[in-house]
């Protein structure tokens, strides 16, 4: 019993914080790609609408 | 009568499909506006965590009664949230259920989670900085002042697993509470909603990042007054885990703890229930072929 109890423990504070870790570093990535292309997308979607 | 008016609870279907587009909009808010808001967040719960610091002292209570009553008078914070409106990181983990409903990009509720967690910290440490001082701390023969510095010694001595654990069950409470205000109507609904999930959390000793953000940057400026650690009867030895180092390793633990209450347990399990593609699609077929009385049914429309 004390012995699941202590694989459980483990898996907790391993599986908790790797999952969260993992979710916020996707985000940060994401993030960071979206803030670098709307910058570069904004100017090329404005040519294309005031292309006549 | 095709507009009823009624005044039940939202049910939970309706509230989430409340929450997906409550999430978009403060996700998609001006960012300056969106930090103003953390900023008022962090204040309201340094505000609901000074409230209980200053109730519990010397109260001359029970244990469990201590801790009911401390309960109690912290919800001041999320009612404040709530009500009066502020953005606070713990209770906006549950944007996740407009990212997996496909309705923000992660980046956005990063973006959102980035910012709203700088301004509960500035919030939460200017009404620190106030409270100090007030020299409120110095009430009740410095004992008020003693009740933050155990407060605050004890978070900052938990260990990773146990302040993880804490984290994870305060903000699935925290996020219920939130979740629980969306069924609510009026004012005294939400006020009702927030009770008792609130009160359970506090009372239990689980952690709240946000409010940690006040406690222990409050204990650390109790441990700078000698009279204060005098009446406490602690020697250096004691409280040398009540520093910079204890509170970022603190809320490293219980941050995470609280993404993952909020943001799995109660933000993905109550999307998996009611807004999972499946379950939507079964749910708009229903609302297609029953109407609202004095609509047309769907097939109506259709024929002209």
């Amino acid at each position: 019993m004390a012995s699941l109890l202590s694989i459980l423990d483990a898996g907790i504070t391993i599986v908790v914080p790797a999952t969260v870790w993992t979710l916020l570093a996707f985000g940060l990535i994401q993030l960071i790609r979206e803030s670098v292309h709307l910058p570069m997308e904004q100017p090329r979607q404005v040519a294309r609408e005031t292309r006549s | 009568m095709a507009n009823r008016i009624t005044l039940d609870a939202h049910p939970p279907l309706e509230m989430a499909e409340r929450m997906e587009d409550v999430g978009v909009k403060k996700a998609t808010m001006d960012p300056w506006s969106m930090f103003a808001l953390a900023v008022l967040a962090g204040s309201f719960i340094g505000l609901g965590a000074e409230f209980f610091t200053l109730v519990i002292t010397d109260s001359g209570l029970s244990f469990g009664m201590n801790k009911l009553v401390g309960g109690f008078v912290f919800c001041l914070g999320l009612i404040l949230v709530v009500v009066a409106g502020a953005e606070l990181f713990t209770g906006n983990n549950l944007i996740v259920m407009a990212w997996v409903g496909g309705k923000l990009t992660l980046g956005q509720v990063m973006q959102n989670w980035l910012i709203v967690y700088a301004g509960n910290l500035f919030g939460s440490l200017a009404t620190a900085a106030f409270m100090y001082f007030t020299r409120q701390w110095v009430f009740s023969d410095y004992h008020v002042g003693v009740t933050a510095l155990n407060i605050a010694n004890a978070k900052v001595n938990l260990p990773f697993g146990a302040a993880l654990t804490r984290g994870i069950l305060c903000n699935a409470l925290v996020c219920l509470a939130v979740w629980l205000t969306l069924s609510g109507r009026s004012v005294t609904d939400k006020i009702m909603a927030i009770l008792f999930p609130i009160t359970a959390f506090v009372a239990s000793g689980f952690e709240h990042s946000i409010a940690n953000m006040y406690f222990i940057p409050m204990g650390i400026l109790m441990k700078g007054e000698p009279q204060v650690v005098q009446a406490a009867g602690h020697v250096a030895a004691d409280l040398a885990q009540l520093n910079l180092q204890g509170f970022v390793d603190n809320l490293i633990a219980v941050t995470t703890g609280n993404i993952f209450g909020g943001g799995f347990l109660v933000a993905g399990v109550y999307w998996f229930i009611y807004r999972r593609p499946k379950v939507r699609a079964v749910e708009e077929a229903g609302r297609a072929a029953a109407p609202a009385e004095g609509q047309p049914l769907a097939a109506d429309r259709a024929s002209g």
